[in-house]
């Protein structure tokens, strides 16, 4: 494989969003048939690099070229036709479909003259297709038959089933088993062959080391380096990663131990965890670290009554709580700030004012008739408090931008006057400066008496703000370190498969 | 380092948003009121105004009910099954035990609020599709009506209750003058209230409303007591108008008082919408008959006009959205 042999060139991408640069001139190659991966914290810009090259977003400025031609890719459908698919995170099957339909899905009519679909030849067509990958899955199957990870394979066969050049894999491996990954890595494998190039998005650096051939690091949207895998390792790529920010990382400002607020025995719900224990202290904030799938979420939802329990005790300041339902949970000084705010914390319907006092409207109303200048000094106290940037308090909050968002979801969650506080990614999808605001806030309530969960994917902000930090791996706690004991690595090797 | 766009796109989508849905439905309905009364003195006569009123009434009681519903993001289509019911048990009530009116009456709502238990816990607790249990429950309700009076409507009703559906009240007749207390009630309820408040929010994000410790199951049972309650209360004033109750009473209510909601301005997956939005809804559909009785053209014609009637509503709402689309995608 020659240096020239390069099929897709980009250069100079760049890309703001409102308060972030998100990518600043990268400038990257892709050679045919090779396998490269792309790595980076969260935030780094790889996400926004592939969903450019897949058209699903369009960089503000810079240029790709396929084959040494220029290339307009606006669309998904261009990128289609150049030859570059996607795979994301998410399973895009249709679940009730089978597997050969869904690797046709979009040239059922395509392939006959009538408006019938020719089944015979489909699952043929579609046993070829999962032959040459050495998939062993039926096409006659549903997909909803299978399990996560054999869709996933599935979604493979698919992406690549058209004349297909490069493939942009997402993370694959989040939710596959060791064997399924191993399957992966052999499908990869096949496709070199084919010189079908792949763009492998990962946080797993061991994965790096059995399959790319080449590793692109991102740091803060700046392309820092390419490099031969073989000529690269481990530490080489997570200094390159992290950067020289790794210091002020670091910086962290000594905790007095408090009282013991919250105690959990042996928590167990069979297809999310098992033996849960840990113990939570007043003014402690304490990181729940693990990829995502390892059981951190619905533990957090079944110590709040979501979920119901299967077994285990609760114990808040020493006595023991029943919890049923989040409201039980509230009413124990219980606050949880949800990990997706879309779906299940923002009321897109609802003004700012009410998103704050939806959870103690109560306190602000006499005989069930709400006191509006009761709800509007409140709700002005917040935004005050925690900087929340809206024009008024009558703004629907579906018009804030994602951090804003997420401090009205604080607010209404500090309204409730909580003891113990549960927050589920709170800087997910919010800008750099918002979350510095979210983390600083953390900080003040645990500052302030209160015990904080903090389940979080970010490496960094696990680091930045915990006091004690607890590693998760397949619905199992691994370890249960103090802030200064661990590094990165530790965490790593406490968590990765 | 902070959006500093974003104070000016949020002025920008104040502006688009300037005028609500509500009162786009407005302006569209008092222009299309002056047009009438302009063209067609005869519509500007009290009487002519007051009987257009009496006519859809009873349909607007039963869509402020079925647009809590809607709003709670439920579903009821078993509220003609419910004032049928209720109206024959009421009337049944005065005529065969010869019960005083007012209790007759109250037994009546009563039943209707039963009927919402069942509705909702068919819902909440049995967790069906809202549009599936309250179709069987209203099949339910229409048997037992059946069943019991082997369709034989019910008659000879005491004379003083003729004035629930026909009397006037200072000049206003009586099923008007109840719409308006109801159509206060439930604005006061929906707007100044934390139950109303819950509905909404249960309407807009059912997950977050547990998440933030609503009772969810709760309040969506109230929510179906309120409007079979309401569906019951129509049913009976419905029998009093017509002097007899019986099993098709109420059986053409469900999908205008859907489609009267959705004119004005509920929306159907939930958490949006205002009473007075909803009357106006109501009113527009009723208006249309009469203007094309007045216009002298065949009744034939109602349905097809209705439906574009229906389609021109909802679609001015749906072009309005795209276009609150397109100033968030600038956002992005």
């Amino acid at each position: 494989m020659g240096e020239h042999d390069i099929f897709l060139r980009l250069k100079n991408i760049s890309k703001a969003f409102p308060g972030v640069q998100a990518l600043d001139k990268v400038t990257v190659d892709i050679q045919r048939g090779e396998v490269h991966a792309i790595i980076g914290e969260n935030g780094a810009g790889k996400t926004t690099l592939m969903n450019i090259i897949f058209g699903a977003l369009n960089a503000d400025d810079g240029t790709m070229y396929i084959n040494d031609e220029e290339v307009n890719i606006r669309k998904p459908k261009d990128a289609l036709d150049c030859g570059v698919n996607m795979i994301f995170q998410e399973i895009t099957l249709m679940l009730e479909l089978t597997v050969a339909e869904n690797i046709f899905i979009d040239r059922l009519f395509q392939r006959s003259k009538m408006p019938f679909v020719r089944w015979k030849k489909l699952f043929k067509d579609s046993k070829e297709i999962l032959e040459r990958l050495d998939i062993q899955i039926d096409p006659k199957a549903l997909v909803k038959d299978l399990s996560i990870g054999q869709q996933q394979l599935v979604e493979i066969a698919k992406a690549v089933s058209a004349n297909i050049k490069i493939v942009i894999m997402d993370e694959p491996t989040s939710s596959l088993s060791g064997s399924e990954t191993q399957k992966l890595f052999s499908i990869i494998n096949q496709l070199k062959k084919q010189k079908v190039s792949v763009i492998y998005i990962t946080h797993k650096l061991d994965e790096i080391f059995k399959i790319a051939d080449r590793v692109t690091v991102l740091r803060d949207g700046k392309c820092i380096d390419t490099l031969y895998v073989t000529k690269t390792n481990k530490e080489e790529l997570i200094s390159l990663m992290v950067g020289r920010s790794i210091e002020d990382v670091y910086v962290k400002e000594e905790y007095t131990k408090g009282e013991i607020i919250l105690e959990v025995k042996n928590l167990n719900r069979e297809e999310f965890f098992k033996n849960i224990s840990f113990i939570l202290r007043s003014g402690e904030i304490l990181g729940f670290y693990g990829l995502v799938g390892a059981g951190r979420t619905e533990l957090a939802l079944s110590i709040l009554g979501f979920y119901p329990l299967e077994g285990g005790e609760i114990y808040i300041k020493g006595n023991k709580v029943r919890i049923n339902t989040p409201n039980d949970a509230i009413l124990n000084g219980i606050g949880y700030l949800p990990e997706d705010r879309k779906t299940q914390s923002i009321f897109n319907t609802l003004t700012v004012k009410d998103n704050i006092t939806v959870s103690n409207i109560k306190k602000y109303s006499d005989f069930s008739f709400i006191r509006k200048f009761k709800e509007i000094n409140a709700s002005n106290e917040y935004i005050q408090r925690l900087n929340i940037r809206t024009p008024s308090v009558y703004q629907m909050v579906v018009n804030l931008s994602g951090g804003n968002q997420q401090k009205v979801v604080l607010s209404r969650i500090l309204d409730v006057k909580p003891k113990i506080m549960i927050l589920d990614e709170p800087t997910r999808g919010i800008d750099v400066g918002a979350k510095a605001e979210v983390h600083q806030t953390i900080k003040e309530l645990a500052g302030s008496g209160i015990g904080i969960m903090l389940i979080s994917s970010e490496m960094p902000e696990i680091l930045r703000i915990a006091d004690r930090i607890i590693t998760m791996r397949n619905g199992e706690i691994t370890g249960d370190y103090m802030r200064d004991e661990v590094d990165q690595e530790v965490l790593l090797k406490a968590t990765s498969l | 380092m902070f959006r500093n766009t974003n104070k000016e796109i949020n002025t920008r989508i104040f502006k688009s948003r300037h005028i609500s849905d509500e009162a786009s439905l407005l302006i569209i309905f008092l222009s299309l009121i002056m047009i009438m009364s302009i063209i067609l003195p005869r519509f500007r006569t009290l009487h002519n105004i007051l009987t257009v009123i009496r006519q859809f009434s009873l349909v607007a009681i039963v869509a402020m009910g079925e647009s809590v519903v809607l709003i709670s993001g439920g579903f009821d289509l078993s509220v003609g099954s419910i004032a049928a019911l209720t109206g024959i048990f009421s009337c049944h009530l005065m005529v065969t035990f010869m019960w005083p009116i007012w209790i007759s009456v109250f037994l009546g709502i009563l039943l209707g609020a039963l009927c919402g238990v069942f509705n909702g816990v068919l819902i909440t607790k049995v967790k069906i599709n809202p549009l599936i249990a309250t179709l069987a429950s209203s099949w339910i309700f229409m048997g037992v009506i059946l069943i019991t009076t082997k369709g034989w409507p019910v008659i000879n009703m005491p004379q003083k209750f003729n004035f629930l559906g026909q009397g006037y009240f200072l000049g206003i007749p009586f099923p008007i003058i109840i719409m308006i207390v109801v159509g206060v009630i439930l604005t006061i309820f929906l707007s100044q209230t934390i139950y109303g408040r819950f509905i909404y929010a249960i309407g807009g994000n059912v997950i977050a409303s547990k998440l933030s410790g609503l009772n969810v199951d709760r309040m969506k049972i109230i929510v179906f007591i309120l409007c079979d309650s309401l569906a019951a209360l129509a049913g009976i004033i419905l029998c009093s108008r017509m002097g007899y109750a019986q099993a098709s009473n109420g059986e053409n209510w469900p999908l205008p008082a859907i489609a009267a909601a959705v004119i004005g301005g509920v929306s159907l997956s939930g958490g949006k919408g205002k009473i007075y939005g909803v009357a106006i809804g109501a009113a527009l559909l009723g208006i249309i008959s009469n203007i094309l009785v007045l216009l002298h053209i065949s009744s034939y014609w109602q349905s097809l006009i209705s439906g574009f009637i229906v389609i021109g509503a909802v679609s001015i709402d749906a072009i309005r959205k795209s276009r609150e689309e397109i100033y968030k995608k600038r956002r992005i």
